[in-house]
Order: C-alpha cells, then structure tokens, then sequence
C-alpha cells in the first residue's frame, strides 16, 4: 500500500545518537536562543482612559462655554409706559406724530417766537383776581378784563430760560385746534410722557429747532408766563402772568419757532379716539431709556403694565415676562426699530413695539442681580437640532472611537 | 464703582443696571465722591412728595452760550449753620445730580459761603447741559425736603457773582395737574399785604414752574413762599411753605 503524500506526517529528523545524558540536549542550532534580560514593557490602560474621557471634559468646558457666552440678540419687546425717551438712528427725518392731532389745550415751552392775528385781545388785570375757597381758588370777574389794542401782530417771545404759554379753549370740552405733525432730525433726541390727571395730556419734548404751523378752531384763552409780548399796547405791568382772552380773525393760525434746543409741547388729548396720533411707519432707534424721575430726585421705572419679550427666529423659547416694577436697560443697539407705539387709554400710557437686536438687554428690580435677556450660545444650538447633533457627533465620536480602540489594544 | 448708597434701596445690582441704562458704559459718570462734593448720574430714593422746590436762585444771569469751565455758588447766611446743597436740572434730561458739598471751610454768616465745581468731569461729557438748566437748593439745617422749610437761595456765576440782589427765581414741580397760586410775605409783617403775588395758574404734572420775585426796595429780613392749591384731579389740598432770608447787597 503506498500513502498518498498529501497525507503522510514527514518523519522527524534522526537525531543523532550522543553518549548517555547527551541525548536530551537540543542542537546547537536549535537552542533556544536567551532570554532578553531588559523587562517587557506592559501596556498602560491610563492613557486610553484619558483618550477615552477626554470628549467628555471637552465637551464640558464646550457646554459651560457657551451657557454663559452671550451676544447681541434680536427681540420683540412689547410694554406699556408712562414714559419713553429715544434716540432717532439713520440718516433720514422721521415723524412722530400723525397729521391733525387735535387738543382740547396745549402748553407750550422753550419756544422762542410765537405769532398770532387775532381779531381782538383782553386781557384779565392781576390786581382784579377775586379769591375764593375751594378748589376753583377764585376767578376774574367780567370788572377785571379790558380790551386791548393791537398794534400789529400778536407776539411773543421767549428770551428768558423757561418761557410758558398755556392755551385753553372757552369750551373746555370742544377741540380747540390741530396739531401738526412734528419731523426730527436723525440723531435728535425725543422723549414722550402721558399722565392723566384731570385731562389726558402727552408730553412730547424733541431736541432741535421746530418751526410749527398750528390750525386753531375756536376762541380761546391763554396765560402767558416769563415772556415778552408784543402788538399789543395797554398791557399790565411788573407782572410775570398774565391771562389773556383770543377771538380769532380770519387768519387762524399759529405759527411757532422754538428754541434751538428744542421744544416742550404738552397737548392735552382728547378721550376716546387717540390710537392713531403716532406716526405709523416704524423708527428706527439708535438709543431707548425707559426711566422716569420722581418728585425728591427718586428713579423709578415708568412701566404700568407688565412687559412680554420674544425672540424672533427661536419661536421654540418661551416669551419672557417682564414685571412692572421692574428697570429695563437697553444698550448698544443694532438694527433697532419702535415698530409700534399707540396711546392706551385704558392702561394710561404708551403702548410700545421695539424690533431689532441689542447688545445689552437687562431687567431687575435694582435689589437682585439684573437678569440678562440675551441668548446664550448654548440656547441657539439647544434650539436648533441640527447644528446641536452635529456638534456633538464630531467633539464626542472621533476621539471616543480613538480611545476605545486604544483601551481595547491595552487589554488584548 | 463705589457702593455709595449703603442705605438705599436701590443697591449695587440697581446701579449696575440703571448705570447702563443712563450712561451705557461710561461708568465714570455715574453719582459717586468726587473729593469735595458727590457728582453724576444716579438714583436717589427719597420717598415721594406732592410737590417739591426744585431750585432757589438768585434771578441772576450771566450768559451761558457754552458750559464754563467752572461754575460757582454762594449764598448768605444769617447765622453759621448746616447747609445742604442739591444741584440737579430743572427738568431732567440726563439726571445730573450734585450734593454732599463738603467745603473747605465751615460755612459762616455773610455771603462768604462758597463752593466751585468743575464742568470737565460729569457736566460737560453729558453734553447739552447748561447752567441755565440747572437749578440749585442750599436747605438749612436739614437734608430732607418738607412741607416746611428753610432755605439760602444761591447766586449761580462762573464768572463775576452780581453786587447787589434784584430778585429770586423759585422753581418747583407738582406730581399731578393742579391749580396752584404763589404768595410772599415778609416775616413779622401782616399776612393780608402779600409783598408778591402770582394768581391760581394751572400747572402741569411733572413740567417745573417758575415763581419770580423783583425784591425792588424791599428791606434786609426772612421771608416766606407761600405755595398753596389744589389738585384738578381729585380736588386734594396742596401747601408748601419755603423761609428765606433776603439780604439786598452781596459783599
């Protein structure tokens, strides 16, 4: 029988017979060679768990980095206000109010001329003032007016610090004339206030000089106060104020210039319908203040109602509450705009929109740390799947993967 | 920024917060000791008032076309005692505010009572602030304002103060629309022969009115400012009552 050859074992080599003893000893050539006297470095499983934790402390210091990093945030902040200062940004004029503003009275300072045709003047002699008690505190009775005579037109003007005329029509509750529209520089600074007391009345101060031309519809009167009047011969004299009743002649307007430093106007507004005396095209704001003081010097924050801030472009955050007693900082505008404003009448204050994005954004009742109302970075991925998934796919899966291939080498 | 308000209500956090509300981040601004005096924009929590005297000037006018570079006061005292000066604007715009005047010496009797200020370091970089828009209060022997006080009215110069007193300016403020009238009587006269008289006007909430006295041959003395009226709203009483001491040459 002959085995194939695939399948036969090849015989061991024949050893050559050696002496007693000698048998057992490997060839020369097939010794097993030395052992290395230097130690066998083992593997260090340290390093692979340092690999291993190594996208997890950075994926840490990433997450405490953007929880607190915070840049400037577009918003929508809707308030109501007793008052509001702005600053007008942009290169172009704006108007703040609407045509044709009617007013029941209107109180005019810091204006430097004022020009009226009337047909007839009489004015009230201080020394005729009658007291009484009560709150009406007295009257002129019909003995104390006399005509005067006019001379040319009726003037006055205001070279002294704080010059004042307060018009007031004979039917208090009738509108007595018609506001014109007021156009501000760029960079002019206008501040609105409202208060309600006995009457409605808006403060609206705007920096630079105004020249206004006012429709009046009815008589009126008018008391004149730090002032200097002219056209008129007969006047009472060593008196700062003075009470004057108008009837109006064909040419029923005002005209007014005010000082270079602006003007103070203080309209007194009808009740029901005055929604729509602001001008509707949104302002674009380079400032806002939204403080107001109080008699004896005290700050206090002029918001009447409760505020809501949104953040257009993260419908996912909840709308942030904004307390009434709450300071509100705005600062280091943007684009910025006063999308909205509106007279509320039931709220007695201004209804305000703002629209853009600012640098500094804060809220706090002055006692507490201010909150900050800007987005963190971490609210802007924690609000955009995407970029959160991928973020995490590449700072935590490469040098996991990394690490866990080392640890498993380590321990092979 | 120092903590100088450690009894206010408004704390550090507060002028944190309204510091970049008024003045973004000019922080140097801001209402702190300045040496001499404490200056800048800030907070003061005063409890309310229905109306306030905001200023008692000398009616003096030297011309203000730009800010000086110092602007100085002075004013009279019958008797040396403690005086407590407020500068702030007669219609705020930026909230200036100027008190603690710690000066160099003790103020005395007489008109030697000085205090000068520069413009460099708050005034001037809040910008569209002039003299005239300021208005300042010397109270005597207390710093809180009352229904009844007693003030220094203050001559206000950079320059040249006048020689003689031709009258004084008192400025106040309401919190509400009001009908207000204004008498001054001489102390230790008749108060039915007022020595000036300004009739009921209507005053506005918040808007500062003037009361203008010519003190023409009026003799050397205390005497008072009556402010009196009512409220249009709700028909409440309003008073107030400010002594003054004339004095008709200034030495």
């Amino acid at each position: 029988m002959t085995e194939s050859v695939s399948n036969t074992v090849p015989p061991e080599p024949e050893r050559e017979t050696q002496p007693d003893g000698a048998q057992n000893r490997v060839p020369a050539n097939e010794q097993p060679q030395p052992r290395n006297t230097e130690p066998v470095e083992k593997p260090q499983p340290l390093r692979s768990l340092l690999l291993l934790s190594l996208p997890t402390v950075v994926l840490l210091l990433l997450f405490l980095l953007l929880a607190h990093w915070r840049t400037p945030t577009r918003v929508n902040l809707e308030l109501v206000t007793r008052r509001v200062a702005f600053t007008i940004a942009g290169y172009e004029q704006r108007d703040i109010l609407n045509n044709s503003v009617g007013f029941h009275s209107l109180a005019i300072e810091k204006f430097a001329h004022i020009e009226l045709h009337p047909r007839r003047v009489a004015v009230a002699d201080p020394a005729g003032w009658v007291p009484s008690e009560g709150p009406a505190m007295g009257e002129y009775p019909a003995s104390a007016w006399y005509d005067l005579e006019l001379t040319g037109p009726l003037t006055i003007a205001g070279p002294y610090d704080s010059p004042e005329v307060f018009l007031e029509g004979t039917d208090p509750s009738a509108i007595m004339g018609t506001l014109d529209f007021i156009r501000v520089e760029p960079a002019s600074r206008v501040v609105l206030e409202v208060d309600r007391g006995a009457t409605f009345d808006l403060t609206l101060k705007v920096e630079g000089e105004h020249t206004l031309n006012l429709p009046l519809l009815h008589d009126f009167s008018f008391t004149v106060d730090m002032a200097e009047l002219g056209g008129l011969a007969g006047l009472p004299t060593g008196h700062d104020l003075l009470t004057f009743r108008v009837e109006l002649g064909e040419d029923r307007m005002l005209d007014l210039r005010s000082q270079p430093e602006g003007l103070v106007l203080v309209v007194s507004l009808p009740v029901g319908d005055t929604e729509a005396i602001f001008s509707d095209a949104g302002i674009p704001l380079a400032a806002v203040e939204l403080l107001e003081e109080k008699l004896g010097g005290r700050l206090g924050t002029p918001l009447l109602h409760d505020g809501q801030l949104t953040y257009p472009g993260y419908p996912g955050i909840k709308p942030v509450i904004i307390s009434k007693d709450n300071f509100v900082a705005l600062d280091r505008l943007g684009t910025f705009h006063l999308a909205e404003i509106s007279l509320d009448q039931d709220a007695l204050g201004l209804r305000l929109r703002f629209d853009g994005e600012a640098g500094n954004l804060r809220s706090g009742s002055g006692v507490f740390e201010p909150v900050d109302h800007r987005l963190t970075q971490y609210q802007r991925l924690q609000n955009n799947a995407l970029w959160a998934i991928l973020g995490a796919v590449a700072v935590w899966i490469f040098p996991t993967t990394v690490g866990g291939y080392e640890l498993y080498k380590s321990f092979k | 920024m120092t903590r100088t308000m450690s009894k206010s209500t408004i704390g550090f956090a507060g002028l944190m917060l309204l510091g970049a509300a008024l003045v973004g981040s000019q922080v140097d601004l801001q209402y702190r000791s300045r040496g001499n005096r404490h200056e800048g924009v800030r907070p003061k929590p005063v409890s309310g008032y229905d109306i306030e005297l905001i200023s008692a000037l000398v009616d003096y006018r030297e011309g203000d076309s730009e800010l000086p570079d110092q602007l100085r006061l002075k004013f009279y005292l019958e008797n040396p005692e403690s005086v407590f000066l407020t500068v702030r604007e007669l219609d705020y715009d930026k909230y200036y505010w100027l008190d603690k005047i710690r000066p160099r010496r003790p103020w005395t009797a007489g008109f030697g009572n000085e205090f000068a200020w520069p413009s460099r370091v708050v005034l001037r970089p809040l910008g569209s602030i002039r003299m005239s828009d300021l208005g300042v209060v010397a109270r005597l022997g207390r710093e809180r304002p009352g229904k009844e006080e007693r003030v220094a009215p203050v001559v206000l110069y950079h320059s040249t103060p006048p020689s003689r007193v031709e009258g004084y300016r008192f400025t106040l403020k309401v919190n509400g629309e009001a009908r207000i009238a204004c008498k001054i009587y001489q102390i230790g006269k008749p108060d039915r022969d007022p020595v000036h008289r300004r009739n009921p006007n209507k005053e506005k909430a918040g808007r500062p009115f003037a009361v203008r006295w010519r003190t023409a041959g009026q003799q050397d003395g205390w005497y008072k400012l009556v402010v009196d009226g009512y409220f249009l709203f709700n028909n409440r009483p309003i008073y107030k009552m400010i002594q003054f001491y004339h004095r008709n040459k200034i030495s």
